[in-house]
């Protein structure tokens, strides 16, 4: 049986998604049109969401937690909402 | 039949899971909450700047750069570990030496960052924008410096033999999730400190 390849597609394909969620985070609040028919909250909201896709797609493909153990999943899930969950309550608090 | 759950060749628990990986995810998600703790601090103190700047004197387009080649450097690690599974020697050197030196570009960005910042009177002692910036910018910094050094002790075993094909490659994974932590942690930072 021939041994798994490890294709690197996958990995490439990521690295365009996230190279361009990057730029559309930089664009949003730079220029003025864009930042303007946003708003600031939709401005705020979208680099949020933005920021949440990327590191989704960090996490799942390139530290492979989609493809390994729910255990690993826990324990890094666990602290990680605790901590973004508390990190958004103080945003919204204080730094909006 | 023996009790003592671990195999005569592996590192595994009861889980059935290698425990260094489990040790790493472990102390990934306990790094989780201390970085939470310094965005959280840098997040309260945002406007907190009297006596000196704020957020305008943040260059996008030098943190913009920065934020790419660490991004980059996230996708040359996984290329390495997979280049290094495949067999493929070479490859996986070459990938791993494009992220550390990826990894010293980022440092040298944030060193003439931080330089700048002093250099127009931003320092740890200016105001609380400034401790708490500094501090947390810091530390991730340090953490990329750490995991250069990481990953230079990975290419070193390397040239030593360690990963030839067929032997297990968990040097690498392990440094590789450090990397792709490290690289997480700037996202939140880039977002939620320099763009909004």
């Amino acid at each position: 049986m021939a041994p798994h390849r490890h294709g690197y597609s996958k990995y490439l394909v990521v690295g365009v998604i996230l190279t361009v969620i990057t730029i559309v985070e930089i664009v949003i609040p730079s220029w003025p049109e864009i930042s303007e028919l946003l708003t600031r909250s939709g401005v705020v909201a979208s680099l949020l969401v933005l920021s949440f896709l990327k590191g989704a797609g960090v996490v799942a493909y390139y530290m492979h937690l989609r493809e390994d153990s729910r255990l690993f999943t826990a324990l890094f899930m666990f602290p990680f909402s605790i901590a973004s969950i508390t990190i958004l309550i103080v945003f919204f608090m204080f730094a909006l | 039949m023996s009790t003592h759950g671990s195999e005569q060749h592996g590192h595994h628990l009861y889980t059935g899971l290698d425990n260094r990986k489990l040790a790493m995810w472990a102390f990934l998600g306990s790094e989780t909450m201390f970085f939470g703790c310094l965005i959280l601090v840098m997040l309260i103190n945002k406007h907190n700047t009297l006596g000196s700047h704020g957020q305008e004197i943040f260059d996008l387009a030098l943190t913009s750069f920065t934020t790419f080649v660490l991004l980059t450097s996230s996708m040359s690690m996984v290329l390495s570990l997979a280049a290094f599974r495949n067999g493929s020697v070479l490859w996986g050197r070459i990938w791993l030496g494009l992220v550390m030196l990826m990894g010293i570009v980022f440092l040298g960005g944030q060193v003439y960052e931080f330089s700048e910042f002093v250099h127009h009177g931003l320092t740890p002692s200016t105001n609380l924008f400034g401790a708490s910036f500094f501090t947390l910018v810091g530390f991730h910094g340090a953490h990329v410096a750490i995991g250069v050094l990481w990953l230079g002790t990975v290419m070193l075993y390397s040239f030593r033999g360690r990963f030839r094909p067929g032997s297990d490659m968990w040097g690498i994974e392990l440094v590789g999730l450090y990397w792709h932590f490290v690289d997480l942690v700037w996202v939140a930072i880039f977002t939620l400190i320099y763009l909004i």
